[in-house]
């Protein structure tokens, strides 16, 4: 995935983990998701996925909606412009960090 | 400069960000009462409500078309995950411009045969294109 060309390429703390970056990107493909999906497919325990969203939620990058579903709670999850923005910059600055690699190598030739 | 640790683990990152993303992007296939009831939904709520029909009539359309956003939203929220349109121009052209394209031709039926004729005509024909794309676009999922 590359990230837009005028990203500014930022690496950001928050989302540097895989299981962190894997789940802002989750988001970023959606509107909304459910807690239980996004678990699922970050393959951790609600009790990890509980901390990491906490923390999202408290670099404001991620929203927390809560609500029912007929009378089951549910609690849903959504990226905030400033989570799409913060992904877009991350994915940018990885992105020039893998494109150096061919870049030393069109060097060396 | 990166060293090639540092590469290989933007690299990883850069897979990891792009299979997440794709992954809530994938809605299941929906049922296959889906497109039908779209279709059906459509002709119900669309000829009833337009129409030169009474009261209880009226009413009834608005049911069904209230039906239709349900449905809608209950296919869209498959998963627990509400999924963002992703439509090529192709599809957007089949199962958004095609069906309202029909259902405007329908009402040219209104000309010769009034406005009853009209909304039937202009709701059977939109409902069927609506069945029709929702099917193919659900066909080309599954594929």
């Amino acid at each position: 995935m590359k990230g837009r060309p005028s990203a500014r390429p930022v690496l950001h703390e928050e989302i540097h983990h895989p299981t962190r970056l894997g789940i802002m990107a989750f988001l970023s493909g959606c509107l909304e998701a459910e807690f239980g999906a996004v678990r699922d497919h970050a393959q951790v325990s609600d009790a990890s996925i509980s901390r990491i969203v906490s923390a999202l939620q408290d670099a404001g990058y991620v929203k927390v909606r809560k609500g029912y579903v007929g009378k089951r709670p549910r609690t849903w999850l959504s990226l905030t412009p400033d989570g799409r923005t913060a992904l877009t910059e991350h994915l940018a600055a990885l992105q020039a960090i893998a494109d150096s690699a061919h870049q030393a190598g069109a060097d060396i030739r | 400069m990166a060293n090639d640790e540092q590469v290989a683990a933007a690299q990883a990152a850069l897979r990891v960000a792009a299979r997440s993303k794709a992954a809530a992007r994938e809605r299941p296939a929906a049922p296959g009462w889906y497109a039908p009831a779209r279709g059906l939904l459509f002709m119900a709520g669309f000829g009833l409500v337009f129409g030169p029909w009474a009261r209880p009539w009226l009413i009834a359309g608005l049911v069904a078309m209230t039906a239709f956003v349900l449905v809608h939203g209950a296919v869209v929220n498959l998963g627990g995950v509400v999924v963002m349109p992703k439509r090529t121009g192709e599809e957007w052209l089949i199962d958004q411009v095609g069906p309202l394209f029909v259902y405007g031709l329908g009402w040219l039926a209104a000309i010769p045969f009034g406005h009853a004729a009209g909304a039937v005509t202009a709701a059977v024909l939109g409902g069927a294109a609506l069945w029709a794309a929702t099917a193919w676009q659900e066909n080309r999922r599954r594929s």
